[in-house]
């Protein structure tokens, strides 16, 4: 009987799919047999990933061809990628490892910049001015949605704001009997707060639940399709 | 003149008087006017040779006795005369005192009445002493009217006990010397001890007599050297012996004047005796008979010697004797019925007990029952010339009969009045370290009469020099033991201090009940979960219904897609999922693709940050849009991995064709077909993104936020992230959002149910889910009532 790679395929995902699931009983070789074999395949196949579809084809390719050579400027911007990498693996000897250091200095600088410019004008400015414009009738009555609805909707959307931000605000003032406690407006703040986070982190749990439990679905769903394969086979 | 006040009764005195007329304390340093007719010695300064005929009166009238004596029985030819004996005597006779002839000679310090002193004792010394000579010295043990005047320098640094065992030991080897002149090793000693008992005759010969008068000699060098030692070792200034040999009692010194005698004549000193040894030659070498006529003869005599120096004298006297009969070789009886009290040298009369009379159990009971000393004459303390002995340098308890005596006598301590200022000989202002340290100018400018008033100097005014410059200056600041700390500091380390507290103190560890193992309880879940799972799959029931209305960010979605999305537009989908949830990605994202795919039949241009994502990408077209037969390179085309993060998805979205020219099969992208109209990122109709990660989500929605321009963005998410995505949607930043299978159900119902995923997993997902809220809301209840149960018995225990 020729085993097609179908059935192949189905196979490996089927004993790896149990080895996975062996962990119920305990850790056992099984399981980290299949954990290795997931981490191995990823990092190789990252490797690949990036030698194919960047390195070779952004790097390599021009100057081996020497394409790059017709265009000086992209010879130019070619040259600090190579020896920003070349420094990079400088890294791996103890003694010329500094050398390390100026390529990790421009990623880590470059990709905070990055990130910290997108989260201010990306995410909290934006989010800012939704949280004002809830309130903005004129807005909800164009867009035919109820004014009274639209306040309460926002009201309790802007307490939970104010409320989860009062709740990572941890300053406190001294009384009188010696005891250090925050004010009494904000201690009700934070408890509002705390309510919206353990709501959100509710929330948080069923979307995890309910991912985990639609992969479960599907490899039981494989093993079925894997069964109906090898029944059929026969 | 101002008075004086006494520091010890305190009272007024004259400021004439030395000593309280009250109570006769001291008023006055002894170094008061000395130190101030006195120059102070610098360091470093020579000593200046000074007559000291003038110190004369300053002496005690015991020395000035001997001095006179010196002075009519010697003469300066017959200082010379010894001199001349010294230079011509043989080498090897070792003589202690007689080194010291010639080292005073060499130091011109020494003061004449000293050298007088010294001649005459010398010369007594290196000639022969005739048997008169020893009687009369014997005589000046015992006699009253010259009483241990050249002993009381010894005595008086010496403790009584010393001065005894030294006399004892004296006593001792001198009747030794006597029965013997061979000195028994320590070996030899019990055989030659027998040799007495047994009447033998003892052998005499020089040796041992030179032996026994040597060790003699060097006991009493070393109690001189130990009285000296603190100033003039003797080793290195010989000259302080001879002091301390004019020093000795008359009885001492006509004792080593005869050891004297004896070195030069015999050869050098074996070691010295111990006491044993003394003690069993005194017991074998003497009559005690003989031995107790004489000093009940001698001492019948001295009617007002306390008893324990009556047994010096007595001893003395014996000694002597023993010495004299030695020389004539009188050793024919021997030893037999010593008393044990003679024969021992006994602490008790060698230390008698201060506060009481002397002992005289000692010569009582050593003269074998015959009337003793002690029992016919009272013990008399009233001698003038006993108290002078004893009158400095005493231990309390002799200084203390020393008082009583002058008082009872009427005599008044006239003697320091005698002291005027004089220049000190050089010996004397050596010994003078305080002026050389500080200068007396400045503590008489002070008028130094300071009291002091603690410590063995107390009541003594004057004695320590205050000068400027020695002690501070200025009063020493004064510090504050207490912390200074403001208010803030203490709350600080208050609250410091607290939180402390907690993490030290161990909080008890709130044990619940243990319903089921963990073990059991997950195999209990996993049983739960499969029966429901398996069940539902692998039956095929499709029973449960689906949601047919979607929420707004899903039908914004839809309605996109339906109606504002042109058709055979460019679209950008990321793939940016995770390997382990493409299963949930592929079943949420099939229905709106599909149905995009069917209705506009976009270009679709493909591309993941995430470097699986690319081969998720090709499995997503492979597999569940592959009815719909889109071709890579003509329908879609796979840019493939976008590296750089978040620097790259900007860059991206800045300009896409110069940071993926190519796609994974390595043909130009951005001149194929899908995407050649394609310039920048809002060239593309509809950005679609597949994320089950909140970050790749708001990396692509932060970066893109001003390249996006009018292009539709949606987000197809799993159901773990939707929830942090949805408020981008409320923003306006996100287009639409489909999240998860509850979101995507109503477009599969929407689609025709194709392509019939969600329908096929929404069984087992929904009771899935209800098995959980079950499971949880068990275990919530569960340990409701348990905790209730357990403060109900908390509270019924208390």
């Amino acid at each position: 009987m020729a085993i097609s790679s179908e059935l192949l395929s189905a196979i490996i995902s089927f004993l790896m799919t149990i080895f996975i699931l062996s962990y119920l009983i305990r850790d056992n070789p099984l399981f980290r047999a299949a954990i290795y074999v997931f981490v191995g395949i990823s990092a190789g196949y990252v490797a690949a990933v990036a030698w194919r579809q960047v390195l070779f084809p952004l790097l390599i390719e021009p100057i081996w061809t020497g394409a790059v050579f017709s265009n000086p400027a992209q010879a130019i911007l070619l040259f600090f990628p190579l020896i920003g990498s070349a420094f990079l693996l400088t890294k791996v000897s103890p003694r010329l490892g500094g050398l390390g250091h100026l390529p990790m200095a421009y990623l880590v600088g470059i990709g905070a910049g990055v990130t910290i410019g997108g989260a201010v004008l990306g995410t909290l400015i934006p989010q800012i001015n939704s949280t004002f414009e809830a309130f903005d009738l004129e807005l909800a009555a164009a867009s035919g949605r109820n004014l009274l609805l639209t306040t309460v909707n926002s009201s309790i959307m802007l307490l939970g704001v104010i409320g989860t931000l009062a709740y990572f605000h941890f300053g406190a003032r001294l009384h009188s009997d010696g005891s250090v406690r925050r004010n009494v407006f904000i201690n009700i703040l934070t408890w509002v707060g705390r309510i919206y986070i353990a709501i959100t982190f509710g929330v948080l749990f069923a979307g995890v639940y309910s991912a985990a439990l639609t992969a479960l679905i599907e490899r039981i769903d494989s093993m079925r399709i894997f069964f109906n394969q090898i029944t059929l086979s026969l | 003149m101002a008075d004086i006040k006494c520091p010890m009764c305190a009272k007024i005195n004259p400021s004439d008087l030395d000593e309280c007329k009250f109570c006769n304390a001291r008023l006055k340093p002894l170094t008061d006017e000395l130190s101030r007719s006195q120059p102070p010695i610098r360091p470093g300064d020579q000593p200046k040779p000074i007559d000291t005929d003038e110190l004369e009166p300053v002496l005690p009238q015991w020395l000035r006795k001997v001095r006179q004596q010196n002075r009519d029985s010697a003469d300066e030819n017959a200082q010379k005369e010894l001199e001349k004996e010294e230079k011509a005597a043989p080498k090897d006779n070792v003589d202690l005192l007689a080194g010291l002839q010639s080292q005073s000679d060499i130091n011109e310090e020494v003061p004449d009445w000293l050298a007088e002193m010294r001649s005459g004792g010398d010369q007594n010394t290196l000639e022969e002493i005739s048997p008169k000579e020893h009687d009369q010295a014997s005589s000046n043990i015992i006699s009253k009217e010259e009483p241990l005047e050249a002993g009381k320098g010894e005595a008086s640094t010496l403790p009584g006990w010393i001065s005894d065992l030294g006399t004892s030991e004296l006593d001792s080897k001198t009747d030794k010397v006597n029965q013997s002149e061979t000195f028994p090793s320590p070996a030899e000693e019990k055989s030659s001890a027998m040799d007495f008992e047994l009447g033998a005759e003892p052998e005499v010969s020089s040796s041992f007599l030179k032996d026994a008068t040597d060790s003699i000699s060097s006991n009493l060098s070393g109690l001189e050297d130990n009285s000296l030692s603190p100033q003039n070792p003797v080793s290195e200034e010989p000259s302080q012996s001879i002091e301390a040999d004019s020093d000795l009692p008359d009885w001492l010194a006509t004792i080593e004047e005869k050891n004297a005698k004896n070195s030069v004549m015999q050869e050098p000193a074996q070691p010295e005796l111990t006491k044993g040894e003394s003690e069993q030659i005194l017991t074998n070498g003497e009559d005690p008979n003989t031995l107790a006529q004489q000093a009940a003869g001698q001492l019948s005599s001295e009617n007002k010697v306390p008893d324990w120096l009556s047994s010096t004298g007595e001893e003395a006297a014996s000694a002597q004797e023993s010495l004299a009969k030695s020389e004539s070789n009188d050793l024919q009886k021997p030893a037999s019925d010593l008393p044990e009290a003679f024969s021992s040298t006994d602490k008790e009369s060698r230390e008698p007990d201060p506060g009481q009379d002397l002992p005289t159990d000692n010569l009582s009971g050593g003269i074998d029952g015959e009337t003793t000393i002690a029992e016919n004459e009272p013990v008399d303390l009233q001698n003038k010339e006993v108290d002078a002995i004893f009158s400095t340098d005493m231990p309390d308890w002799i200084s203390e009969i020393g008082t009583e005596t002058k008082k009872e006598d009427g005599a008044t301590p006239g003697e320091a009045q005698d002291l005027d200022p004089v220049d000190l000989p050089n010996w004397v202002q050596a010994m003078r370290p305080l002026e050389s340290v500080f200068s007396e100018s400045d503590s008489e400018n002070l008028g130094d009469q300071t009291l002091e008033e603690q410590g063995p100097l107390a009541g003594l005014r004057g004695v320590l020099p205050a000068v400027r410059g020695a002690g501070p200056s200025s009063k020493p600041k004064a510090y504050s033991i207490k912390l200074k700390a403001s208010e803030d500091q203490q709350t600080s380390a208050a609250l410091l201090e607290e939180m402390l507290a907690k993490e030290i103190n161990p909080k008890p560890i709130n044990t619940q009940p243990v319903i089921l193992t963990q073990r059991i309880q997950r195999w209990g879940i996993t049983f739960l979960l499969g029966v429901t799972i398996f069940g539902t799959i692998f039956a095929g029931t499709q029973i449960i219904p689906m949601p047919t209305r979607a929420p707004f960010e899903t039908s914004a979605a839809m309605r996109y897609i339906q109606e504002d999305m042109p058709a055979d537009a460019p679209i950008l989908m990321i793939f940016d999922y995770d390997a382990a949830l493409a299963a949930e990605m592929e079943a949420v994202a099939g229905p709106i693709v599909d149905h995009m795919l069917l209705l506009k039949q976009p270009r679709m241009g493909l591309v993941s940050s995430n470097p699986i994502g690319s081969a998720l990408a090709e499995r997503f077209m492979a597999f569940p849009q592959a009815n719909h037969n889109y071709q890579s390179g003509q329908n879609f085309t796979n840019l493939g991995y976008l590296p750089g993060g978040a620097a790259g998805v900007l860059a991206f979205s800045e300009n896409p064709a110069a940071i993926k020219p190519f796609s994974v099969n390595g043909e130009p992208a951005w001149e194929t077909p899908v995407l050649q109209d394609v310039k920048q990122l809002s060239d593309f109709a509809a950005i679609i993104l597949l994320t089950s990660d909140l970050e790749s989500a708001r990396t692509w929605i932060e970066q893109t936020e001003n390249t996006r321009g009018e292009s539709n963005f949606l987000v197809i998410s799993s159901a773990q992230s939707g929830p942090m995505i949805l408020p981008y949607v409320q923003s306006g930043q996100v287009d639409g959002l489909i999240t998860g299978l509850n979101g995507s159900a109503p477009i599969e119902q929407v689609n025709s149910g194709r392509p019939g995923t969600i329908r096929l997993y929404w069984d087992a997902y929904s009771l899935g889910l209800l098995t959980a809220v079950m499971l949880i809301t068990f275990g919530s209840l569960w340990n409701l009532v348990s905790g209730w149960q357990m403060r109900r018995k908390n509270s019924i225990e208390t």
